[in-house]
């Protein structure tokens, strides 16, 4: 009896802890209804859709301004701290960006049924993000990873009519699936050798250190599959070429960004449970996919002639690139990791807008159509070219300083441990071969002549103000990284 | 504001300013461009006259001995627990890089100048070009090894559009192999310059620094860092300081260019409009050698003369190899661009040498390399703007046509060459004296190297002369002939361009004390490094 009651005081405490959480579940509330009884909504429920997020990141900066230890709430399934707020917070940026750049989407728009099921599924997966990043509690991971898998099928497969997209939707959901249910087997292994899923405490490290060698490393492997499903590192990164080159741009954008940065939080956040264990399989782990993604998706990048399929192998070798972090204790990555996530985040979002609006004003779908647009375009070719230069990692550029940070972090490790000093090689290696394919694009832009005629369409020029913005940012970060300060 | 940072920054305004002037100036952007370099030149000329020589004012490795110093805290990272990232803006110069400084300054004015022959996308064109010139006189000034590379980096994208947009045939080609070379020695530079920064504590802070006038005191290095020489590190079994300056080598050995790291020069030459090639040639190529000299050199003095057989050895392989390409080339601009690498080769002899002379012998030649081969290339401009061609077959006896223009070309083949009165002889003799020396003095080099080196000399009044007897002398016979009213003799602008570089060529070959004296204490200062 106690012990129920000592349970719903709990509860009730916790509540309060959820502002931000509850925000998004009144916003997506709103959206759906607002959205079922009002005709011609889209402004209406696009404003409920912003205004919640940004009431959400105002609680989230509310709160971390009087935080110092990180609590635990529900009876141990959540957990807040500040820096699970700092990686929400860059989702929040992440979505807002997206949130813009959806309005703009013809594609999404011209859905028979409007974007408002749209905006609704996208606040869904916003909070199962937020619900990742607090997870501890290994039923609370995985369901908040099928809430954001479950928003994300939905969200590519939004006005998939062509064969393509539906192959690449369908492909994203079965591979899903898949991982999921490899990943719950792993969680179930895990419960089964230690007897609890609370993830911060003692009790799993200790269990599974008493487990042996071969039990552990086949429940982490597992485990990580789903992790490394959503994160699309190599060996579990099929889906992501697909699924980006054929979902609409502003999806892909906000796919390569925003559940990229929650889960990259919550593997941050439940680093040291991972790091505590006797077997080193976890930094093993890592280190292999961060060598492998970088080396794949930087090589494959180089023969895409479809900018967007060209992104997806490009995040690819980000993500491996990103990886290498986890190999450092929890406590001395904490700022590198949110730099490069927050620089990432924009250069990303700016490319893919400025593909967007290549595509929207030139129906230019592939790099060859860029072919000697840089004249007629120059304000966003001289932002794409700002962009590229800045995800190959090349001052004067925010992605300079990014880089530089996972380097500077991990350089003093190179000579303790062999393996640490071959991946930096094989990341300054991999940081050349990109140079190739991010090049292509202002070498078509620029220095190609184009033969044929471009016939103009007239376009907003929202996304190039918007991109303008971002590429102005990404210099001003990076001659002044300490603009951002966590 | 610093005098430094005026230097650095004003081509960049003025960048700015032609990106927002309207279309209907664009005649004007080639003046504005050449005021400002002109400006930029009156600037670094009132630095040379006005730079104090001495002991007290040698530089290198001591910080309050640099002149114009410049200090800015500019970048304060919290970086959790490895403390915080500090990044100064640090500018300072000292007999190394004044006349460097100086150099760019002329060959940039130089470059605006043989400009008229860019007719496309000027406003693009000059603004890269402004954005080049501030990347440029960065790199030479800054003593923060950061900012060093971020001025070291910028030069690549300006370069890459303009090779690629304003270049030859293959220009995409040529720049994207430039560009590749480069970032391959660089981003590898890039870890050291992390490690250096973690092992290098500033004195007066304690902060780990990215200074590079400290990190060439072994005293501000924390033990049990990577690149602390007492910790002496291991990485794959060789010693972690040893392959950084391998590294930092390689990078600077790419610019240089040095054998076998020199493929993308005769490409990227070739391909680059003439303004380019005269800057690349003129500025870039000194780069590596000053990076060679101040980093590579300065920071790992201990690996440096471990190594220096080699250094020397690649110094004078590039020489002769260099040499016996340019004796193949057909291609006029072609063989001007590995007479470069051979005339490079000097370069590093002289600093492998670790001598007095070796040093202030490779110092002089990269200076009067640089305007040497401005001239050439300008030349070589001078030819291919009128006709479109540089096939040396396919001219004969251009000294009837273009009389004054042979005469130009007569002092810059001559002076190239190394004849006595011409700043080049002084710098090979003094460089071939040093690594002859080399051997008595401290050990390093043996003396055959200076002896090979010496019959490179001779190579190259043979590529040399040969081209003169092929191209000038002779009856007049041009390939089409239409060419031979198009082949008019030079004009005033031209004359303009060659009179200076021509009169500079022999000024210092007579009173090749100017440059001596303005970096001999820093030299001096130098060598104590390696004692």
């Amino acid at each position: 009896m106690q012990n129920i009651t000592q349970s719903t005081n709990d509860i009730l405490n916790s509540i309060p802890q959820l502002k931000a959480e509850s925000t998004i579940v009144i916003g997506f509330l709103l959206v759906i209804v607002v959205d079922l009884f009002l005709k011609k909504s889209e402004k209406l429920v696009f404003a409920i859709a912003i205004l919640s997020l940004l009431i959400s990141g105002t609680f989230l900066v509310l709160k971390m301004q009087n935080m110092g230890e990180s609590q635990i709430l529900f009876n141990a399934m959540f957990a807040i701290s500040k820096a699970g707020n700092l990686f929400k917070l860059l989702v929040l940026l992440a979505s807002i960006l997206s949130l813009l750049f959806f309005s703009q989407d013809e594609r999404l728009k011209n859905h028979p049924k409007g974007i408002n099921d749209f905006y609704s599924i996208f606040l869904g997966g916003v909070l199962g993000m937020f619900l990742l990043i607090s997870s501890a509690n290994l039923l609370m991971v995985f369901l908040s990873i099928e809430m954001i898998s479950l928003a994300s099928y939905l969200m590519v497969n939004y006005n998939a009519y062509q064969n393509k997209q539906a192959e690449a939707g369908m492909k994203y959901v079965l591979f899903g699936a898949v991982a999921s249910a490899i990943m719950l087997y792993g969680i179930s292994l895990i419960y089964g050798f230690t007897g609890t899923i609370n993830l911060y405490g003692n009790e799993m490290v200790n269990g599974l250190n008493q487990i042996g060698a071969a039990g552990t490393t086949l429940a982490i492997v597992l485990f990580m599959v789903g992790i490394g499903f959503k994160l699309s590192f190599v060996p579990f990164h099929f889906w992501t070429p697909d699924a980006y080159q054929e979902a609409p741009t502003s999806v892909t954008s906000f796919l390569t960004t925003a559940p990229k940065i929650a889960v990259f939080g919550f593997l941050f956040l439940i680093l040291p449970t991972f790091q505590g264990l006797n077997n080193s399989v976890f930094n093993q782990l890592i280190l292999m996919v961060a060598a492998a993604s970088m080396i794949l998706g930087n090589t494959i990048a180089i023969f895409q002639d479809n900018p967007k399929r060209m992104m997806a192998y490009s995040s690819i070798g980000h993500t491996g690139f990103i990886l290498m972090l986890f190999l450092l204790p929890q406590m001395m990555i904490l700022n590198a990791l949110l730099f490069y996530l927050a620089i990432y985040l924009l250069m990303n979002v700016g490319t893919l807008m400025s593909f967007a609006h290549l595509e929207n004003k030139f129906r230019a779908t592939l790099i060859s159509d860029y072919k000697g647009l840089g004249k007629f375009v120059q304000s966003i070719s001289i932002a794409l070219v700002i962009l590229m230069v800045s995800l190959i990692g090349l001052p004067p550029t925010a992605g300079f300083i990014a880089k530089f940070l996972v380097f500077s972090s991990l350089i003093n490790l190179a000579s303790a441990d062999i393996w640490i000093a071959v991946l930096l090689i094989i990341a300054a290696i991999t940081t050349v071969i990109s140079l190739f394919y991010y090049l292509k694009i202002p070498l078509y832009l620029f220095i190609k002549k184009s033969e044929i005629e471009f016939k103009e369409k007239p376009t907003s020029n929202f996304l190039i103000v918007l991109t303008g913005l971002i590429a102005l940012a990404i210099i001003v970060f990076g001659l002044f990284p300490s603009l951002i300060s966590f | 504001m610093g005098i430094l940072t005026i230097l650095i920054f004003l081509p960049l305004v003025f960048g700015v300013v032609i990106l927002l002037m309207p279309k209907s100036l664009t005649a004007y952007f080639k003046y504005l461009t050449v005021a400002v370099s002109l400006a930029q030149l009156i600037i670094a000329s009132w630095l040379f006259y006005q730079f104090k020589t001495g002991v007290n004012f040698a530089g290198v490795s001591n910080l309050s001995q640099y002149q114009w110093i410049e200090k800015l805290d500019w970048i304060r990272l919290d970086v959790g627990s490895f403390g915080t990232l500090q990044i100064d803006y640090l500018l300072g110069v000292d007999g190394f890089s004044i006349g460097l400084v100086w150099l760019s300054a002329l060959v940039m004015l130089i470059a605006a100048l043989s400009s008229w022959e860019i007719k496309t996308n000027l406003k693009g064109y000059f603004a890269l070009f402004l954005l080049l010139d501030t990347a440029i006189i960065g790199v030479f000034c800054s003593l923060d090894l950061f900012l060093f590379y971020i001025f070291y980096e910028l030069m690549l994208l300006p370069l890459y559009f303009l090779i690629g947009m304003w270049g030859g045939v293959r220009r995409e080609y040529a720049a994207i192999k430039f560009f590749l070379y480069t970032l391959f020695g660089s981003i590898f530079m890039l870890l050291v310059i992390a490690g250096l920064y973690l092992s290098v504590t500033d004195p007066t802070t304690g902060n780990h620094t990215f200074n590079m006038v400290y990190a060439m005191n072994p005293a501000n290095y924390s033990a049990g860092f990577i690149l602390s020489a007492a910790a002496n590190v291991q990485i794959l079994g060789f010693s972690a300081r040893s392959i950084s300056f391998i590294v930092v080598f390689i990078a600077f050995a790419i610019k240089v260019p040095v054998f076998p790291f020199h493929t993308w020069l005769p490409d990227a030459h070739v391909e680059a409009p003439t303004p380019i090639s005269i800057i690349l040639a003129g500025i870039l190529l000194k780069v590596g050698g000053y990076g060679i000299i101040r980093i590579a050199y300065g920071i790992f003095p201990e690996v440096a003369v471990s190594l220096s057989f080699w250094m020397g050895l690649l110094g004078v392989i590039s020489i002769i190899y260099g040499a016996m390409n340019a004796l193949a080339q057909r291609d006029l601009k072609r063989l001007i661009a590995y007479s470069s690498v051979s005339h490079m080769g000097f370069v590093l002899l002289g600093i492998a040498s670790l001598t007095a002379e070796g040093l202030n012998g490779a110092m002089m030649q990269m200076i009067s390399h640089g305007f040497l081969s401005v001239m050439l290339f300008f030349i070589v401009g001078v030819i291919y703007n009128r006709v479109h061609d540089r096939d040396i077959y396919n001219f004969r006896g251009l000294a009837n046509q273009m009389p004054v223009f042979t005469g130009f070309v007569m002092i810059a083949f001559f002076a190239s060459l190394g004849l006595p009165g011409f700043s080049a002889f002084i710098a090979e003799a003094f460089t071939l004296i040093g690594a002859f020396s080399s051997q008595a003095i401290n050990g390093l080099l043996p003396r055959w190297m200076a002896m090979v080196a010496a019959f490179g000399i001779l190579l190259g009044a043979g590529y040399l002369l040969w081209t003169l007897q092929r191209m000038f002398f002779g009856t007049l016979r041009l390939k089409k002939e239409e060419w031979q009213s198009q082949l008019k003799d030079l004009n005033f602008r031209e004359i303009l361009t060659l009179t200076p570089l021509a009169v500079l060529a022999l000024v210092l070959g007579i009173m090749p004390s100017l440059v001596f004296n303005v970096m001999s204490s820093s030299v001096n200062q130098f060598l104590m490094l390696f004692k």
